[in-house]
């Protein structure tokens, strides 16, 4: 096996960790939106923003975990 | 008892029929018929989706709306509508592939029942007024593409591509489902004027819903890539098979936006004000985002993705509006941007030749010197990509903007006004290249094929009528958005 090839349980391992990312990302948008609305008042536009870009940031960990995966590969 | 399927349900949900099974007719006919040159199956497909565009056309002169089996699949002319943009796209889009199937060696079976049942997954989406059958539309369309993008098993960035198209999209669709759960869980129905009464009006402050709300925005979010959940789209759209990639942007994408109006509209017209807000901001993001990338691209596929990404933007203009002038005007420039975009996407495969892909903005240099038409063709495309009179992209553009400054949107069509004129900066940069260049020494050597020249001309066609003669279809546009917004 070549050095720079990941093995396989380490890329499962990387994997798996995919959707955990993906979730928490969206719970911690949601927490800080909820937070700031309820410090400035605001209630609801920023919890709806910050969710929506918690699952954005999600998708992106998503995203680059899979351009890791390619890379892995070439 | 009333029996499951009745005749009249079946009469409704002809086109859809007719189109599965014109796809399995095709795989059939594929193991069945001996012989090396496959193109006829192409053939198959055309009369087949061709046949589905009568009958849709057929059923928008009868009844308003009609529910078949069991309040799940509905026949309306908003539905209708997005039928005759996803079929005319499919049309267009099996008549390009002929010759990029043939000189990749790719499977013609295979490639035209996927997307049939591609088509399929569409038709079924535009007429889902249930959240079960919008999800089982959804799915066929998803499946479908995510074995198309990855068509050219051999080809490392094709499966890249698709590896990363398939990923995002099962997640996304996990999130659309959370979504729906919530949704159900509230209104205890999964049919969407059901969840509109449950909700009734001021509750507003249920977070629930609320959430619910935003996971459904982001969720068909990345079905329209609008942004931030675009990232997969440049990628996949460079990998993939470039008839695929015209699918996508003229009819897939465009089915995404189809349940996104239709659910937003009509299970949530308690939330207009916050759900219009949440696709004010997506709207500006995507078209200013899509737009300014664009600009910084060398590979075309990848130019036209943003550009398909800020589309989606102005498209985004629409469900901020929600009134009938706003859907009305999504419905018209939909079809046109199906048009353009396809067309645009054609005249990458025109220069594709063999296994070079031919899709570097520089591959167009000097075309107007070697064939005048096909650079005044190219022209015609870009020039309604940015929405410059006479061509459809500026009527299209046109009443989108004017039902937002109808509503009062100033700010919003603002920005787009502005976005409008960034495109203009990328867009010209290949009509430079095509005319302002000479051509290289080797020349460029164009695809020959009666199918590609036929499907170029239908999307100019389209393209130029729509922007000097656009009254009918607008009327019809304004009529099939009654049935949706009031």
């Amino acid at each position: 096996m070549r050095n720079d090839e990941p093995s396989v349980l380490r890329q499962l391992a990387r994997l798996s960790t995919i959707g955990v990312s993906l979730v928490a990302a969206t719970a911690i948008g949601l927490a800080i939106g909820y937070g700031l609305d309820r410090v400035l008042g605001t209630r609801p536009w920023l919890t709806l923003m910050f969710t929506l870009f918690g699952i954005a940031a999600g998708f992106l960990n998503l995203f680059r975990d899979v351009g890791m995966l390619g890379r892995g590969r070439r | 008892m009333t029996p499951l399927v009745n005749l009249a349900d079946l009469a409704l949900a002809a086109p859809e029929i007719v189109i599965t099974v014109t796809g399995l007719l095709v795989l059939l006919l594929d193991v069945a018929v001996r012989g090396r040159n496959r193109g006829w199956l192409g053939g198959v497909s055309v009369v087949g989706v061709t046949v589905a565009l009568g009958l849709v056309l057929r059923q928008t002169a009868g009844p308003a709306r009609s529910l078949a089996f069991s309040g799940l699949h509905v026949v309306d002319n908003y539905a209708n509508f997005f039928k005759v943009v996803f079929l005319l796209s499919t049309i267009i889009v099996i008549l390009l592939s002929a010759r990029t199937l043939q000189e990749q060696g790719m499977a013609v079976g295979e490639f035209n029942a996927l997307l049939l049942f591609a088509t399929l997954g569409t038709m079924l989406m535009a007429s889902a007024v249930d959240l079960l059958s919008l999800f089982v539309g959804l799915e066929t369309m998803a499946v479908s593409t995510y074995a198309l993008c990855g068509f050219l098993k051999g080809d490392q960035r094709c499966n890249e591509g698709a590896l990363k198209y398939l990923l995002m999209g099962v997640f996304s669709t996990g999130v659309v489902l959370y979504g729906m759960v919530l949704l159900y869980g509230f209104a205890g129905s999964t049919n969407l004027e059901a969840i509109a009464r449950a909700i009734g009006m001021g509750t507003f402050s249920n977070p629930a819903l609320l959430m619910a709300m935003v996971l459904l925005a982001a969720g068909f979010g990345f079905k329209i890539a609008a942004v931030p959940f675009h990232m997969y789209l440049p990628d996949m759209y460079e990998g993939a098979p470039t008839p695929v990639v015209a699918f996508m942007a003229g009819a897939a994408e465009l089915a995404g936006l189809a349940v996104l109006v239709r659910v937003f509209l009509w299970a949530l017209p308690g939330l207009q004000a916050d759900w219009s807000l949440l696709f004010w901001v997506l709207a500006v993001l995507t078209m200013t985002i899509g737009n300014l990338v664009a600009i910084a691209q060398a590979n075309i596929k990848r130019m036209l993705a943003y550009s398909t990404i800020a589309h989606m933007g102005y498209l985004l203009i629409g469900p901020v509006v929600g009134s009938q002038l706003g859907v009305a005007a999504v419905l018209f420039y939909s079809l046109v941007y199906a048009c353009m975009t396809i067309g645009a996407f054609g005249m990458v495969i025109l220069l594709a030749r063999g296994t070079v892909p031919g899709d570097q903005i520089d591959d167009f240099t000097g075309l107007a010197q070697r064939s005048p038409l096909a650079a005044a063709i190219m022209l015609l495309f870009l020039l309604s990509l940015t929405g410059i009179p006479p061509t459809a992209g500026f009527v299209g553009k046109f009443y989108l903007f004017a039902a937002a400054v109808d509503a009062g949107y100033i700010w919003l069509v603002l920005i787009a006004v502005i976005n409008s004129a960034i495109s203009l900066f990328y867009y010209m940069r290949v009509v430079m290249v095509m005319y302002m260049r000479d051509l290289p020494p080797q020349g460029i050597a164009l695809s020959r094929s009666p199918a590609l020249y036929l499907a170029l001309f239908l999307a100019a066609a389209v393209t130029l009528l729509l922007g000097i003669f656009p009254g009918p279809v607008l009327e019809f546009a304004k009529a099939s958005a009654a049935g949706i917004a009031g």
